[in-house]
């Protein structure tokens, strides 16, 4: 409890706010939601703004709002799906590999090398390509994809802590090979993979729309961001609103993630930040949003 | 040289393999030592000399090269399973450093009460009725159990880690350095406290230190270790009042006197060099290189000289020589 407390004062109530929001609108969006995201109506198609439909309709005549709300559901979705995937064997690699050293953590680690060393888009868009696009396809893709990182940052928080005299202490008191890795590396670990996990969830949002857009990820009807800028790319000069919107909303729960995991960051990391290393931080994931 | 001791350590020889020269590093190289029941045993040499290893072997964090660590009779070295965890138990161990040997994430109670669970007590009641006990025990005030180790001084956190090893109920404390990194003011009260689990519990104690001065308000009997191997054994009184080895008497003149009268009088004898190194120790006697003394027979395996009783010397002049005449 006082934990999740220190966590609420380190972030601010704005962030919190933002990534609440787009947590509620995913898990209650059903009951939100004023009409059914896929219902056609092709009488009302291409309506702008209005009372009926607030964010108007596409050319199939679907209400925006609802598929704006359903997005965000399969977005998050998704993005919690690939981090517990991705964290988890990733955890379990680099605990292994941590704890053990030697020829296990060579090896390990050099298979790891590798999958850093290739693109993780590049790694799920080739998993794709062979398994034909499909949600859960680009889910397994991206957290296969995922996995390289979380697993050399485990290994580096465990491999340090393996030798620091509290475990070695356990380990001449007796304890348990399973109770040190259990009880101590592991949530040792779990912190790190946390703080880096809530500001890659911006990224990973960014990389489901991204397939999705590519046609390789959801699949139409079901609406998701970056599928619905695809299919309202044709009608980007009569209705801009279908491109912005989405688009919109992909960009500010990305920065709101961005800004999650930087605070975290900033309030468990005992040498602050400097300004500089901020801006440079922000000038990098701003080039990414953009490319 | 006692044998009938509580632990007796026989040639035991801890040897590295350097990963990137693949050469061999004879950290520990065929040390005996013995401690008795209820004993304070000090083992002194200068940083890299192999103590630590020694230490660290004894309690299973490194892997013996060869020799015997015999415990109550029997080989820790030939045992397996559930009777090596048994007598594994009971020899502790105490890091120089306070800081790192506690968890961040654990208050004190915490870390203690898993000391317990995993020493086999499943009450939780009983748990916090020996911690209760084993902080007092230290010197402790109960109120300590819900605090983090980062809002402790370093002596406070030095008494918990003494506290958590206790709880393994052990015959046997291996405390490496374990006033070291604490202010000297905090000193004396962490090795009165050694003192005070010996007279209480019958608790034994090997107290590794670079610095003699430290050991020798507690120990019986001191171990001087050099490059490996160890150089002069003898009871506290003998050692110090008659060092027989040139090294221990380097060592000993190194110790400023609080008389001023004799301090002016205290000829420190300079070693010259650097300590070689492990992977290529000299022949003979280790020490010969940087010794005043050396001579040519100094090239060959010096005798262990009896210089009294429980008094011993590994050096061809033991006895003979003596480096600083006005000292201690």
């Amino acid at each position: 409890m006082k934990a999740i407390k220190d966590l609420y004062k380190a972030v601010g109530l704005p962030i919190c706010l933002l990534i609440g929001f787009f947590i509620f609108i995913a898990v209650f969006g059903k009951y939100l939601s004023p009409y059914d995201p896929n219902a056609q109506n092709l009488l009302k198609a291409s309506q702008t703004f209005g009372a009926e439909h607030w964010f108007g309709t596409d050319n199939l005549g679907r209400d925006t709002l609802s598929r704006l709300i359903a997005g965000a559901r399969t977005t998050l979705f998704g993005v919690t799906l690939v981090l517990l995937m991705a964290g988890t064997v990733g955890m379990l690699i680099g605990t292994i590999s941590g704890y053990f050293g030697g020829w296990i953590d060579e090896i390990l680690m050099r298979i790891i090398d590798f999958g850093l060393s290739v693109p993780s888009l590049v790694v799920a868009l080739a998993i794709v390509g062979v398994f034909g696009p499909d949600f859960w396809n680009m889910i397994i893709a991206l957290a296969i994809a995922w996995v390289p990182i979380y697993a050399r940052l485990t290994r580096g928080v465990v491999a340090a802590a393996v030798n620091q005299p509290y475990i070695e202490s356990l380990r001449v008191l007796g304890a348990s090979r399973t109770r040190i890795i259990v009880k101590h590396l592991t949530p040792a670990a779990l912190g790190s993979v946390l703080i880096y996990a809530s500001a890659d969830a911006g990224v990973l949002a960014l990389n489901i729309a991204n397939l999705s857009f590519l046609g390789l990820g959801v699949q139409p009807p079901q609406a998701e961001w970056g599928q619905m800028l695809v299919a309202a790319l044709p009608y980007l000069e009569e209705a801009p609103r279908l491109v912005i919107l989405p688009g919109l909303s992909l960009t500010v729960m990305v920065i709101g993630f961005n800004l999650l995991g930087e605070a975290i960051a900033l309030a468990k990391n005992p040498r602050p930040m400097s300004k500089r290393r901020l801006f440079q931080r922000r000038r990098e994931f701003l080039k990414e949003i953009a490319a | 040289m006692m044998s009938g001791g509580l632990i007796n350590i026989v040639d035991l020889k801890t040897h590295f393999r350097d990963r990137r020269t693949g050469a061999e590093v004879k950290a520990c190289d065929g040390v005996t030592v013995s401690i008795g029941e209820g004993e304070i045993v000090g083992l002194v040499g200068e940083s890299g000399c192999g103590k630590s290893t020694l230490g660290r072997t004894i309690v299973g964090l490194e892997r013996p090269t060869s020799g015997k660590i015999i415990f109550r009779g029997e080989d820790l070295l030939s045992l397996r399973g559930r009777r090596l965890a048994e007598s594994r138990r009971q020899i502790q161990y105490i890091f120089q450093d306070p800081y790192s040997s506690l968890s961040t994430r654990q208050t004190i109670g915490q870390a203690i009460d898993e000391a317990l669970v995993i020493n086999g007590e499943k009450n939780a009641k009983a748990r916090r009725k020996r911690t209760e006990e084993l902080l007092a025990a230290v010197g402790l005030p109960t109120q300590i159990m819900d605090r983090y180790s980062r809002e402790m001084s370093g002596g406070q956190r030095q008494r918990v880690c003494i506290a958590r090893a206790l709880a393994a109920n052990p015959k046997v404390l291996i405390c490496d350095e374990p006033v070291s990194s604490l202010d000297v003011s905090i000193r004396a009260q962490i090795m009165n406290l050694f003192l005070q689990l010996r007279d209480e519990m019958g608790m034994a104690c090997l107290l590794i230190a670079h610095d003699l001065a430290v050991v020798r308000q507690a120990a019986q009997r001191v171990y001087v270790m050099y490059l490996g191997r160890l150089m002069e054994i003898g009871e506290s009184g003998a050692l110090y009042g008659t060092p027989s080895h040139p090294y221990t008497q380097a060592l000993l003149s190194a110790i400023p006197d609080t008389d001023p009268r004799q301090e002016r009088a205290r000829q420190r004898v300079l070693l010259n060099g650097d300590v070689p190194s492990p992977v290529n120790p000299p022949t003979g006697c280790r020490f010969r290189t940087r010794c005043p003394t050396a001579q040519a027979i100094c090239e060959t395996s010096p005798p262990a000289k009896v210089m009294g009783p429980d008094h011993i010397a590994a050096c061809h002049f033991a006895g003979e020589v003596n480096l600083a005449p006005t000292q201690h």
